[in-house]
């Protein structure tokens, strides 16, 4: 029934029909290996299991006022949003697989408004300037950044090239 | 009989104009109403469709004009010009893939009343799958570019950080291009849409 049924789909075009599903093979297999890579590099890597980290965190609210809060027992197998979620109250927006991310859209209170987010930076160890991260907060692990911020601030851009560093004045990178 | 004439009403500039904005309206408003749902719309079918029944051109004046206005009024932030050219090239892959599909068996069959509806649900479906592949290529490029300091670099860098926004793209573009793009086409072509090519 099956060869029967499939032959009378692809009638005479064979060939079209092969190089489309080869290709479209191809497309779900790339696609399955970048995921995978994806996974893998934003776990945990298996020494930090077990041990504790100590990391910096300043919520600034844009409003003059900032926060800095030292945490030196943070479970290394943390990412950033279990860590924000632990040291103040956070509003999020949950998108299921395959992103599985928070979008963070409130923090103590303070909530996305208009042109107003809450923008995630981190201190590039190499350049010891700040840069906003390009990965959201559950991908973040404490095996790369020790020093994070929470800015919120006016961003009419996508491009966090265009955005402040939450501390002002302190140099800026777009690239680690 | 209607006949099909190079002075019908479909080739007069302002019938063009008015499907364009037609396309484009309808584009933006599924847009906005899917704005919770990142990377499932139903703009890039819809840009199949228009170009699968008036061309090329046509086509892609609705990718642009789609994303001249949804790149710069979108709740989730406005795009950089050079991000934005990117967005636009790729909308433009969809408006490709309908004029292929156009001048393929596939237009001819569907003249001729076919009932092979699963082949042209496949067929439309791994040709989504290929369209929407190359836009989240070339995309993901494009927010990356210039950032690490390779091309080559960008590129894999960007492919793989934007892997699971181009899953759920590409597996809600398979699935519309499979069922809402076939649809509609055998219902307007019931209806008496005719492509140009159908009628030479």
């Amino acid at each position: 029934m099956w060869p029967r049924l499939a032959s009378n789909i692809i009638g005479g075009h064979k060939a079209l029909f092969v190089i489309l599903f080869l290709v479209g093979a191809g497309i779900v297999a790339f696609q399955a290996s970048a995921y995978y890579y994806y996974q893998k590099s934003s776990a945990c890597p298996d020494p930090c299991k077990g041990s504790t980290v100590t990391v910096e965190i300043l919520v600034n609210y844009g409003n003059g006022t900032s926060q800095w809060i030292n945490k030196t027992d943070v479970p290394s197998d943390w990412n950033f949003y279990q860590l924000t979620t632990s040291i103040s109250k956070v509003q999020a927006t949950y998108y299921g697989p395959p992103t599985s991310e928070h979008l963070v859209t409130g923090i103590n209170g303070v909530q996305s408004n208009g042109q107003y987010f809450w923008t995630l930076w981190a201190i590039c160890q190499k350049s010891k300037a700040w840069i906003a991260t390009n990965v959201g907060a559950d991908a973040i692990h404490f095996m790369t950044y020790h020093t994070l911020a929470w800015y919120y601030q006016a961003t009419n851009s996508q491009d966090s090239s265009a955005w402040n560093p939450p501390v002002p004045g302190a140099p800026k990178v777009n690239a680690c | 009989m209607t006949t099909y004439t190079t002075a019908s009403v479909l080739d007069r500039r302002s019938t063009k104009v008015m499907i364009t904005a037609v396309f484009t309206a309808l584009a933006l408003a599924t847009n906005y109403a899917l704005i919770g749902i990142p990377n499932v719309k139903i703009m890039d079918t819809l840009v199949l469709i228009a170009a699968f029944f008036f061309g090329l051109r046509l086509g892609i004046g609705v990718a642009v004009s789609i994303w001249l206005v949804y790149g710069f009024v979108n709740p989730n932030g406005v795009d950089t010009f050079l991000l934005l050219s990117f967005l636009m090239v790729g909308e433009c892959f969809y408006a490709l893939a309908g004029v292929a599909l156009r001048r393929s068996f596939v237009a001819r069959d569907l003249v001729k009343g076919t009932k092979e509806y699963q082949r042209l649900s496949i067929v439309f479906g791994l040709v989504g799958l290929l369209a929407t592949f190359a836009y989240d290529a070339l995309t993901n490029f494009g927010s990356w570019i210039f950032k690490t300091g390779s091309l080559y670099q960008d590129f894999v860098f960007g492919n793989i950080i934007g892997v699971p926004f181009s899953i759920a793209h590409e597996a809600s573009n398979v699935i519309f291009f499979a069922t809402v793009a076939p649809a509609i086409i055998v219902a307007a072509t019931r209806l008496g849409l005719r492509t140009p090519l159908d009628v030479a």
